[in-house]
Parts: structure tokens; C-alpha cells; sequence
């Protein structure tokens, strides 16, 4: 069966300079898969994200290949990909205050992705729903959360109310860029625990839960919510592989080196860490 | 197209200023000269673009006019950033209360358009070009004093302040070396486009009655006259009018280009 | 052992928010302390008042002044349109260094903590926006060494940092606590960093001290439930590759 998304030598260029973000990107990912996306910055994995759900700038420039159920996605109007986003494809960002409305109450915000997606029903129907998504996304006190503005919510609350709103309407494929990085580590443990049983949901139509593209610069952070792990720098992938593979056996001198550094746990106090030569 | 912005803008302030300038040394005929004989006349190879109902030429009034708006323009932006910038850097730089208060002062500045100020002064003072510079200058302080506080409270904010501090380095000179110089930029294309409303200003004034009197020759002062003529004679007017606009515009879009000029350079290479 | 900051019930409020409930801390010379804490454990407004940045609402403080900061964001820590030389010399001109830096001899410091941190003399002569974030974080701390200080106090010196890259400059950190015999102060959310630099660690939580001792102890043996849960929160490889604690940083 083909994979439910298929990206074939995916290259974004930006501005008149051409600058090469990401070049020859091939990716499959299976109904229900979980794969990781690691890399440091500027290594090209936002940029890929961003390409997949099609809110690349106006001056970058996509050549290749993205196909969603067999769907084409590149060249598609923004008409067309508006549609899909939401509906079905998902994306939780980093930064939740710039990603919610300030002025928008939490609950109406969830709200308006149901309602945009045709299924809001009743007014009284859509607050039902989306109480019980915030609650499903593990959120204590539900009504409170959906009738508070942004700026009234912590860090670990929002990122939930972002999460609640892209899995809304049970979306495919959930696209998650660094989602708890600016999240405390115990909050961040709870928010990983709660996406980790949201995606697992199976729906009745679908046979198995989302599918999952996380990208994170943290290996542990990944390694926790992945089976199969792509390696990126400098815009190509240079490693892919099963997690187990790529973490116990990483090929490349700079897989190998990122897995060393990583690996903070493992030195003994004090001593030299391992660094990755520049041009590895 | 934000090229563009900074060549037009470049351009017609650079038409404002040679005006100015070579109307010090040469004009085609005095500018205050009056020949009731000569009155009305179209544009013609001896008057460029003709004559005032009191025969001066128009365009050797105008030239001219662009002195006393570049004078006024420079003094009065002079004047609102000698007084609002410190008030700014002192506003974003220190204590609580005396932030509020500059803030509460600046308010009540504001509440005062430089015609009002101008109404005020010309009562006590009568009308003069120096009345009409205080009055425009003192009216754009507050501005001044907004974008520099703005300014200052955004570079308080960054680390490398607190690492002044407690390298245990003085206030003043934090000010001097870190706050002044980041917000250079800033205030540079505040001046500019202050500029621009002083002229606007200006002309108003002089239209009134309350800036430069007669028989200097001013923008504002040759479209008062032209009233009058509007119909029959719309040259008179149109030029000023059009000096008028072009300097604002010029001084607006100058304003913008270096906007824009200086944000990309300030952007980190990673 | 000279204890160079002594804190007795330090309290800090601002209007309603109490950010240091209570504190009770002494770092003696040579110590090599970790303070870790989330987001409003208070943990950045204890090391203000330490530094004298910050006044105490009430309690007790006594600091050394000689004392400085590298921070967490190489990019805000440096002045935009200042040289990397002048940056790193700025805190020889205090009034308090002035005389004993006059311009050549500041010039000549300058060169020299650049080569300590890794960078060439010439490299003073760039721009910040020229640099890396690892190369800028370096003349950060060049810039803290500079006075030649007895304490270094790091506040999240690496979580800015690419993974790569962290390693380089907690290799410096190492070897600059060695050879210029530091008194470290290190703030951070990271746990491992914090083991890796750190023999005793302070946790805090809503402005008070939760638990403190060994870091080997807080680790292997917590006392205190929140530490425990600090712990176990901490995402970890473990026992994926074979090799290694199966659970986190605990032995």
C-alpha cells in the first residue's frame, strides 16, 4: 500500500539569491507511523514542514514532490491547501503565544477550527466539543481554560489549547515542530504523555491513530515519541533508519557525532565531552 | 520598490535644499520686488512661471520660499530633539516614577498642535519666523520623546545592558555607549519625517499669518495670496502647492527608504 | 573556607508576586553550585540579588562584588553595534578597574581572554552579527573573564545553543573553572548540564530552596517528591542503545 504521505526530492530555494533551505528531501510516511525529524537549527526541518502544509513565504521557491493520499500538494492554491489544513493535516507549533490570537477567548479558537471544517453544527454543539477536547488534551479544568484569553493561560496550558485545536477534526497526519521546547521539562513530560494517547485515538473511519512527523532538535524528545528517525543537516537528510538503528548504529560521522554530545547522561562529570568536528 | 521610495525621497529633498540654496546666491528677480506693471502675466522666457498680482516673479518666490522651510524645518526638529530625546532616554533609562511622569507631561504636549501653540505665541508675541519655530518645535517634542523612550525601553530589555551593570558600568555612560547609539537609526528616520510635518506645518502657519510675515516669501503665505485668484489665475496657487507636496512627500519618503535601509543590515547573518 | 555569599531568609517581593519566599544559601570559594528550577522557581531572581542587581524586599545578603554574568541568549547579551574587543573590555572600564586598565593595557586583556576562549586577537575587530551562537556565547564568557573575577555566575549559558555546538562551550566552561580557579554558579532548567559542572546543586521551587547537598546525592537519592519528579521528567535515551542508566541521570 503506498504511504499516506510521499515526498520525493523536495528542494526550497528562498529569494532572488536562491538560497538553498532544503535539497533532494525524501520522505514516507505510513497511516498511523510516528517518525522524527532531528536536526540543529538551519538545518532545513521547519522548512520542510512548512512545505508539507504549504505556508512557505512568498518568495520560496518548491521543486519535487508532496503527495497526500496521492493528492499532489505542490503548485496547489492556497484555496485548495486551506482546505486540507485543519481537516486533514495538523500542525502544533512552538511558540504558543504567537501562534493563538490574543484577543480570541482559548474556547472560540477551538471552536472556529471545527466551525471552518463544516462541523461545528449548533452553537451549543461546538462548546460541547470543544470542552471535551480540552479535556481529552488532559486539561484539569476545561471550562475555565476555553473561556480564557491567551495571555491568562501557562505555557504548558496553551500548548495544549494549540494541540486541541489541530487535532480537531482528526486530521491524518499531525505535523509537530519543537512543540515543547519552550516548555518546562515536567510540563513538557505531561504535554508529550497527552499527544503520545491523543494519537493513538483510532477513529471510526481510520484504522489506526494519526500519523506523526515530529521534528525536535532534542533526540530524547523524539526518541520518546518515534519508532523511525530522519537526520537532517544542512538541508538533506543524512541518515534515516529505525530508531533503535539509528541511535545504537548511526552510519554517518555526523549522526555519530550528534549521538555522542547527546549523550550528556553518559559522560562522567567534569570530563571532556566528545564534539563534532566542523565539516563532519 | 523600497528603493524606490529612498531615490524619489532623495530626489525631491535634493531639489528642496538646491532651491534653497542657490536662491541665496541668485535669484531670476528679487523675490520681494513688486512692479504693479508687470502683474498677472503668464509664464514667459523672462518670467519662468509668470507673475503675482503684485508683479513679483513666481519663480524666484519660490525658490526662495524653500529657505525659509528648510530653516524652519531644521530649527524646530532641532529643537524638539534637543529637549525630547534626553526626556526619552530618561523616561525608558530610569526609575519608575519619573518614567510615568515624563509619560504624563508628554501627554499633555501633545494635546497642543503646533497651530494652537503658534495662535498662542503670535497673541504675545506676535507672529514671527521665530515664533513659528518655537511653537512647531515645542509642539514635535512629544513625538521625539515617544519614540525614544520606546526606543530606550527596547535596548534596556537586552542582556548586554545588565552586562554593563554588573561589570558595575554608570548609568551615563550605558546611556552614552549602549542606549544612544541602537536607537541612532531610530531617531534618524523620526527626524526625517518630523521634518516633513514641520514643513507642513510651516506652510500653515505662514497661511494664517502667524509664522513669517510678509514680504518674506513663503509656500504658505503664496497660496494665502492666490486665494483670491484661484479661478482665474490656478498658477499661483498650483506651484506653491506643489512645493509644498513635494517637500513632504520627499521628506516622508526619505524617511521610509532609510526605514527600510536600515532593518535588513540590522538582521543577524545566523 | 571563605564563604563569599551569604543569604539568610532572603524574601523578594514585586507589588503582589513573591518571587523569593525565604531563601537560605552560602557559596563558599572554590564550590562549583548548580541551582536548578522550572519557569517561577525564582531561580533567576536569586542570582540577581546576588549579583546586587536586584534589592531584597527582606533578609539578610552578603555578596562579594567580584563577581560576573554570562547569560543565556548570545544573541541580546551583546551590544549590536559594538566590536567584539570593546565588548569584551567594556568591564575593565568601570570606575572601579578604570585605573588599573588604562587603554593599552585593556587592548592587551582583551587579546588575550579571546585566545583563552578559543578565538583569534584579530576576530576582536568584527561585528557580533559576524559570529556564531557558540562564538558569540565565547565572548561572552571572554567578556566575564576579562576583570579576571573570582566568581562566575552562568545563567542557562547552553540552552540557546545548538547540541553540537553545547558541547564546545561546556568544555570551555570545564576548563576555565580549572585553570582560572572559579567559584561556578551555574543556573539551569538542564539537569545534565548541571551534573556535568556542578558537585552541589540547590533545587528550587515558587521561590524557595526544595532541596539542596551532592549532586551525585540529589540525583541517585532524592529526598523531596518535586525533585523526584524532576527526575523522572527528564526525557532520557536510557536503555534505547544498550548502554547506559535505563533510568536518566540517576545511577
Amino acid at each position: 500500500m503506498a504511504p499516506m504521505l510521499q515526498v520525493r526530492d523536495l528542494t526550497v530555494r528562498f529569494g532572488r539569491r536562491q538560497q538553498l533551505a532544503v535539497e533532494g528531501l525524501d520522505l514516507d510516511l505510513d497511516r498511523g507511523a510516528r517518525v522524527g525529524l532531528i536536526g540543529e537549527s538551519g538545518s532545513g526541518k521547519s522548512v520542510t514542514a512548512l512545505a508539507i502544509m504549504g505556508l512557505l513565504p512568498e518568495n520560496a521557491h518548491v521543486t519535487g514532490s508532496i503527495r497526500l493520499e496521492g493528492t499532489e500538494l505542490v503548485g496547489r492554491s492556497d484555496r485548495h491547501l486551506t482546505r486540507l489544513r485543519g481537516d486533514a493535516l495538523g500542525m502544533v507549533f512552538q511558540e504558543p503565544m504567537t501562534a493563538l490570537d490574543p484577543t480570541m477567548k482559548a474556547g472560540r479558537q477551538v471552536a472556529e477550527v471545527y466551525r471552518l471544517h463544516g462541523r461545528g453544527g449548533a452553537k451549543g454543539h461546538a462548546r460541547e466539543a470543544v470542552i471535551g477536547e480540552l479535556a481529552a488534551m488532559g486539561l484539569g479544568e476545561p471550562e475555565r481554560v476555553a473561556d480564557s484569553y491567551p495571555h491568562q493561560l501557562s505555557g504548558g496550558q496553551r500548548q495544549r489549547v494549540l494541540m486541541a485545536m489541530a487535532l480537531a477534526n482528526r486530521p491524518n497526519l499531525v505535523i509537530c515542530d519543537e512543540p515543547t521546547t519552550a516548555l518546562d521539562v515536567t510540563v513538557q513530560a505531561r504535554v508529550l504523555q497527552t499527544l503520545r494517547r491523543r494519537l493513538d485515538v483510532v477513529d471510526d473511519a481510520q484504522q489506526t491513530g494519526a500519523a506523526c512527523l515530529f521534528i525536535s532538535h532534542d533526540l530524547a524528545v523524539v526518541a520518546s515519541m518515534c519508532d523511525h528517525l530522519l537526520v537532517m543537516r544542512n538541508g538533506r537528510v543524512v541518515e534515516r533508519g529505525s530508531l533503535h538503528q539509528v541511535i545504537s548504529g548511526p552510519r554517518h560521522p555526523y549522526t555519530r557525532g550528534l549521538m555522542a554530545t547527546s549523550r550528556l547522561d553518559l559522560a562522567s562529570p567534569g570530563s571532556r565531552l566528545p564534539t563534532i568536528e566542523e565539516g563532519a | 520598490m523600497r528603493r524606490a521610495s529612498l531615490v524619489i525621497g532623495t530626489t525631491l529633498v535634493a531639489l528642496t535644499v538646491l532651491s534653497g540654496l542657490l536662491s541665496l546666491v541668485w535669484t531670476p528677480f528679487d523675490p520681494v520686488g513688486v512692479d504693479p506693471r508687470s502683474a498677472l502675466q503668464a509664464p514667459s522666457g523672462a518670467h519662468w512661471l509668470g507673475t503675482d498680482q503684485l508683479g513679483s516673479d513666481v519663480f524666484s518666490r519660490l525658490i526662495s520660499g524653500a529657505q525659509i522651510c528648510l530653516v524652519v524645518g531644521l530649527v524646530s526638529v532641532g529643537i524638539a530633539a534637543v529637549v525630547g530625546i534626553p526626556l526619552g532616554v530618561l523616561s525608558g533609562m530610569g526609575p519608575d516614577w519619573l518614567s510615568r511622569l515624563v509619560v504624563r507631561v508628554t501627554d499633555v504636549l501633545y494635546a497642543f498642535p503646533a497651530v494652537l501653540l503658534a495662535i498662542l505665541l503670535a497673541a504675545v508675541l506676535g507672529g514671527s519666523t521665530v515664533t513659528g519655530l518655537v511653537a512647531i518645535g515645542v509642539a514635535t517634542i512629544p513625538v521625539f520623546t515617544r519614540v525614544t523612550r520606546a526606543g530606550a525601553l527596547q535596548v534596556m530589555s537586552q542582556d548586554h545592558i545588565t552586562a554593563a551593570r554588573v561589570a558595575g558600568i554608570g548609568w551615563f555612560t550605558i546611556a552614552r555607549r549602549h542606549v544612544l547609539p541602537n536607537i541612532a537609526p531610530l531617531l534618524g528616520v523620526q527626524a526625517s519625517v518630523s521634518f516633513a510635518m514641520a514643513v507642513l506645518a510651516e506652510a500653515a502657519l505662514s497661511y494664517l499669518g502667524l509664522g513669517t510675515q510678509p514680504p518674506t516669501p513663503t509656500w504658505g503665505r503664496m497660496l494665502y495670496d492666490a486665494r483670491v485668484l484661484l479661478f482665474s489665475h490656478p498658477g499661483l496657487a498650483l506651484w506653491p502647492a506643489a512645493a509644498i507636496a513635494a517637500a513632504v512627500l520627499g521628506f516622508n519618503l526619505l524617511g521610509d527608504g532609510l526605514r527600510d535601509l536600515l532593518d535588513p543590515r540590522l538582521r543577524e547573518v545566523r | 573556607m571563605t564563604a563569599l555569599f551569604t543569604a539568610s531568609d532572603l524574601v523578594v517581593r514585586f507589588g503582589r508576586t513573591t518571587a523569593l519566599d525565604g531563601v537560605t544559601l552560602a557559596i563558599s570559594a572554590g564550590d562549583r553550585l548548580g541551582i536548578v528550577g522550572e519557569s517561577g522557581s525564582g531561580k533567576t531572581t536569586l542570582v540577581r540579588c546576588l549579583l546586587g542587581l536586584q534589592t531584597p524586599t527582606a533578609g539578610a545578603l552578603t555578596r562579594t562584588p567580584d563577581a560576573q554574568l554570562v547569560f543565556q541568549d548570545p544573541r541580546s547579551s551583546l551590544d549590536p553595534r559594538m566590536r567584539v574587543r570593546d565588548i569584551v573590555a567594556e568591564p575593565l572600564t568601570s570606575r572601579r578597574l578604570r585605573s588599573q586598565y588604562p587603554r593599552a593595557v585593556r587592548r592587551a586583556r582583551a587579546a588575550e581572554v579571546l585566545t583563552q576562549v578559543g578565538l583569534r586577537p584579530d576576530e576582536g575587530d568584527r561585528y557580533p552579527h559576524e559570529f556564531s551562537g557558540g562564538q558569540r556565547q565565547r565572548i561572552a564568557i571572554a567578556r566575564a573573564l576579562a576583570p579576571r573575577p573570582t566568581v562566575l555566575f552562568a545563567d542557562e549559558p547552553v540552552s540557546a545553543l545548538d547540541v553540537s555546538v553545547r558541547a564546545q562551550v561546556l568544555n570551555l566552561l570545564t576548563d576555565l573553572v580549572d585553570t582560572e580557579q572559579l567559584t561556578l554558579v551555574l543556573v539551569s532548567h538542564d539537569l545534565a548540564v548541571v551534573r556535568h559542572l556542578c558537585e552541589r546543586v540547590v533545587v528550587m521551587r515558587t521561590g524557595r530552596i526544595v532541596e539542596q547537598g551532592p549532586t551525585e546525592q540529589v540525583y541517585g537519592h532524592p529526598r523531596e517528591d518535586y525533585t523526584r519528579e524532576l527526575l523522572a521528567a527528564v526525557p532520557t535515551l536510557g536503555s534505547l542503545d544498550g548502554r547506559g542508566p535505563a533510568d536518566g541521570l540517576r545511577r
